[in-house]
């Protein structure tokens, strides 16, 4: 575990029992209700008072910087580094995203729709945002610890990338209760792909990064379409769409689906014309038969190659056929189509989702005793002293 | 290597730029040229110009006629084939379906000229006051109103010390204030050099009366004259950033509002913090964003109902621009214009129609609005009339005797919103068919050096300069 100090230390030894014993614990609990150990964190995550030398008038500004102990660089993007980090008061994990603020460009307006949006996306399968801490010349972001994304967590499991079955099914889950929350709040999360969900040791999985996100009640006519990552953007938004809607998202959704299974990206297309035709290759080629007002479309061209629709059986051999139909239905070429986040929750393919937990979590606490029998064995002695 | 592979390979490809990816089929140029920005853009064209400057004379115009050749591609075998065909582009070449090939060149072609023409416009920055839509949902001029009297409306509530909580500041705007012509030629310089969409403005308009609240029941006012334009840019600029997906550096808004970057960084963080960052508002709520344009809609159906009021009385005046002399005062000259004058519209309508006779008038009402209709195409946005040169706003319009008009600083209600309305009407302005020009319709010339003449010597000029400017800024 990544906040082992040195064990030979007898009161370090004590307290990492401790903290096992919690973390341990809190696996258990997750198992159960993911939520009420949510309610936890969040409570132990609340702010402190800060000292009196760090305070300032700002609302914001309720702690500073050094506050937090700052350990190994996470992952750099465009905008930001993130850091894991430590709250020196309370010892919880934390991951500081450092956006650094030019004077030109004054506060990104990634970091201003993170923020914004973030700040009002509570729920269990989005990242939480505990703080904001502005200094001169840099934002940052205190958002809760996760262990991995989901990329990492597919390539660390040594199956090519494969997950099993019921991971999927508990991530697909969780993914669509984290869009549903996004949807039914109104926000586009608009880049959605494994390495923007992360996974903690608890199982759960969480989106993060809504540094491309937006509000999308309000009636927009400056959608850019320069949204997604090549290879989860959706057919309506690679044909020059800029009407899209929650669609996009679910159409990202499939496409992880469909990698959680085969440990590869579904359509790793290079560019946009090839992109299509990756999914055209697949899902067959749409004409105004089957799509009308497809030639309307900025990026339609009339001479696409003609494929016919292939079943997706044949690139995913292990998927059942609930699990089939419900991909079908989110990678939908038409976006009025695609079925919506909560509909897809209710799908058949998840009625068996709590079954299929509880067995894992039958087995996850046998190894849980198995762990804490071998950490009684281990620290015995010394954590008691 | 035989001409029709080169000239193949020079179709399929024409537009690549060297650092691209060689199979990057040009019906992905946008996107590439979109990530790239304009920075991208000249260096690319230096690739091409620098090659032979036979060649780079023969490709711009040739593109910017507008048809295309299949023949002109073969043009392009004179440049060294190195500079366009990447090491790797034999294999892949095939990728492309080769029927895309026969047709992309024309679908693309479009696209290309505007390409092509953008090295001209000045890199980055004139990029960005080029504005965020291309197409605007609203009328600019209208918006200019709308805008400057609201944010004027609740700056004025706001000074008043009035606690805004109590109030619904937003419905409690007085309708017939008059907003300082300095003011209103500063937020068309900020709309029209940002063109930003119409619910980014109602947005804007949205956080800055619940700011105003906010400050109000803090019993904070800040001092100085230069608040209100403060405060709008800033709200601008946040729901600017907010919404829109493509936006201007702080940079940017510093030079369209003049405020200082340093301190629009500020003002902006200060905003931010002081909101805890929830820029996010209930898009359904009645009192948030929705109130706003529903503002817009009733002020859009009043300026409707006006020009369909001038439309319809106007006919029984066709000699109404029989206006003797400029010089007179305001009020006289609105005895002149009785058949105009309806209390039904109140104060700001006779304003408003005051300056449809004020200014010359060679059709019926109606025409004026028609025209600013079209002119949302083309922004007097662009180099000439941009941020920092809106001087003719007033000036040169008036030739030689604005001053007789009070000088822009003039702040009394009548000469003000003369004077403003008057502005106003030079920006709508477009060349009138001959036949109806001064000298044959009323016995002026344009050297006779009357008030009245001096907008018709100018007029040809300032019409062209918009349309200019609309390439531009394209």
């Amino acid at each position: 575990m990544d906040a082992v100090d040195d064990p030979s230390n007898p009161k370090t030894a004590a307290r990492t029992k401790r903290f096992l014993s919690r973390r341990i614990n809190d696996i258990a609990d997750s198992l159960i209700s993911p939520s009420d150990v949510l309610q936890i964190e969040r409570q132990t995550s609340q702010p402190k008072p800060a000292r009196a030398t760090y305070h300032t008038p700002h609302v914001m500004d309720k702690r500073h910087p050094s506050s937090f102990q700052q350990l190994e660089k996470l992952g750099e993007g465009t905008y930001a580094t993130v850091f894991k980090g430590r709250n020196r008061q309370t010892g919880e994990l934390v991951a500081l995203k450092e956006i650094h603020l030019d004077s030109e460009e004054g506060t990104p307006s990634t970091a201003i729709r993170e923020i914004s949006l973030m700040k009002e996306l509570k729920h269990e399968n989005i990242v939480s945002l505990h703080d904001v801490i502005h200094t001169e010349n840099k934002l940052m972001l205190v958002f809760e610890y996760m262990d991995k994304d989901l990329k990492k967590f597919m390539d660390s499991r040594g199956t090519g990338g494969a997950l099993d079955f019921i991971t999927i099914k508990s991530f697909m889950h969780q993914l669509l209760q984290g869009i549903a929350f996004c949807h039914n709040n109104r926000v586009l999360h608009r880049d959605l792909k494994p390495q923007n969900l992360l996974i903690n040791n608890k199982g759960q999985l969480k989106l993060a990064d809504f540094g491309l996100a937006r509000a999308f009640g309000i009636p927009v006519n400056t959608f850019s379409n320069e949204v997604v990552t090549l290879w989860y953007r959706a057919p309506d938004v690679l044909l020059g769409s800029r009407t899209y809607n929650t669609s996009i998202d679910i159409w990202s959704a499939g496409c992880i689906m469909a990698e959680m299974y085969t440990g590869r990206p579904l359509f790793p297309g290079t560019t946009n014309e090839d992109q299509l035709q990756k999914i055209f290759r697949l899902m067959g080629t749409p004409s105004e038969r089957s799509w009308p007002g497809i030639s309307q479309f900025p990026e339609y061209k009339p001479n696409f190659h003609v494929y016919a629709t292939q079943d997706l059986r044949l690139i995913l051999h292990q998927i059942d056929q609930y699990g089939l139909d419900l991909l079908g239905k989110m990678l939908q070429l038409r976006p009025e189509m695609r079925v919506s986040a909560n509909e897809a929750l209710t799908h058949v393919w998840f009625r068996d989702l709590a079954q299929l937990r509880m067995q894992q979590q039958i087995q996850n606490q046998q190894q849980v005793q198995m762990q804490q029998q071998m950490m009684a064995g281990g620290y015995g002695v010394s954590a008691y002293q | 290597m035989p001409s029709s592979y080169r000239a193949y390979i020079n179709q399929s490809m024409p537009l690549t730029p060297p650092y691209t990816d060689g199979c990057y089929p040009p019906g992905a140029m946008q996107y590439s040229m979109a990530a790239m920005g304009q920075a991208g853009l000249p260096s690319r064209q230096d690739q091409y110009g620098s090659s032979s400057d036979k060649f780079s004379n023969r490709y711009t115009p040739r593109y910017s006629v507008g048809s295309y050749n299949p023949s002109m591609y073969s043009e392009y075998e004179n440049r060294p084939a190195s500079s366009y065909v990447p090491p790797t582009g034999n294999a892949k070449v095939p990728m492309l379906p080769p029927i895309q090939t026969q047709n992309h060149p024309v679908k693309e072609y479009p696209q290309s000229q505007a390409q092509r023409s953008q090295p001209v416009v000045p890199p980055k920055e004139e990029n960005a006051i080029g504005g965020v839509a291309v197409h605007l949902d609203y009328e600019m001029e209208q918006m200019v109103d709308f805008v400057s009297d609201s944010a004027q409306g609740m700056y004025d509530l706001y000074q008043s010390r009035i606690c805004l909580a109590d109030i619904d500041i937003a419905r409690s705007v007085n309708p017939n204030l008059s907003v300082a012509p300095q003011f209103r030629k500063y937020v068309s310089q900020v709309l029209t050099s940002t063109r930003l969409p119409g619910v980014t403005i109602f947005y804007g308009l949205y956080h800055l009366a619940h700011r105003m609240t906010e400050l109000s029941k803090s019993r904070i006012f800040p001092k100085g004259t230069g608040q209100v334009y403060r405060m709008l840019t800033t709200a601008l600029l946040l729901g600017s950033k907010f919404l829109d997906d493509n936006t201007f550096q702080n940079r940017s808004w510093s030079e369209v509002s003049g405020i200082p970057v340093a301190e629009l960084n500020v003002l902006e963080l200060e905003w931010l913090k002081s909101i805890e960052w929830n820029l996010h508002v209930d898009p359904d709520h009645p009192d948030g964003y929705r109130l706003w344009e529903a503002k817009w809609r009733s002020y859009q159906a009043k300026k409707v109902e006006l020009s369909l009021a001038s439309l319809k009385l106007s006919p029984l005046n066709p000699n109404i621009q029989r206006q003797p002399s400029f010089n007179k005062q305001v009020s006289s000259a609105l005895t002149h214009s009785n058949a105009y004058y309806n209390p039904a519209f109140g104060a700001n309508a006779k304003d408003r129609l005051l300056s449809q006779w004020q200014a010359p008038q060679y059709d019926t009402g109606y025409e004026n609005w028609s025209v600013s209709a079209k002119a949302q195409y083309s922004p007097p946005s662009a180099p000439q009339t941009g941020p920092n040169t809106p001087d003719w706003y007033g000036r040169v319009w008036f030739g030689n005797d604005y001053r007789s008009y009070g000088s822009p600083e003039a702040t009394t209600p009548a000469s003000a919103q003369s004077f403003q309305s008057f502005a106003q009407q030079a920006s709508y302005q477009k060349t009138y068919p001959q036949q109806y020009s001064q000298g044959n319709w009323s016995g002026h010339n344009p050297t006779c050096g009357c008030g009245y003449c001096v907008p018709t010597t100018h007029d040809p000029f300032y019409a062209g300069l918009q349309y200019r400017s609309q390439t531009a800024a394209g």
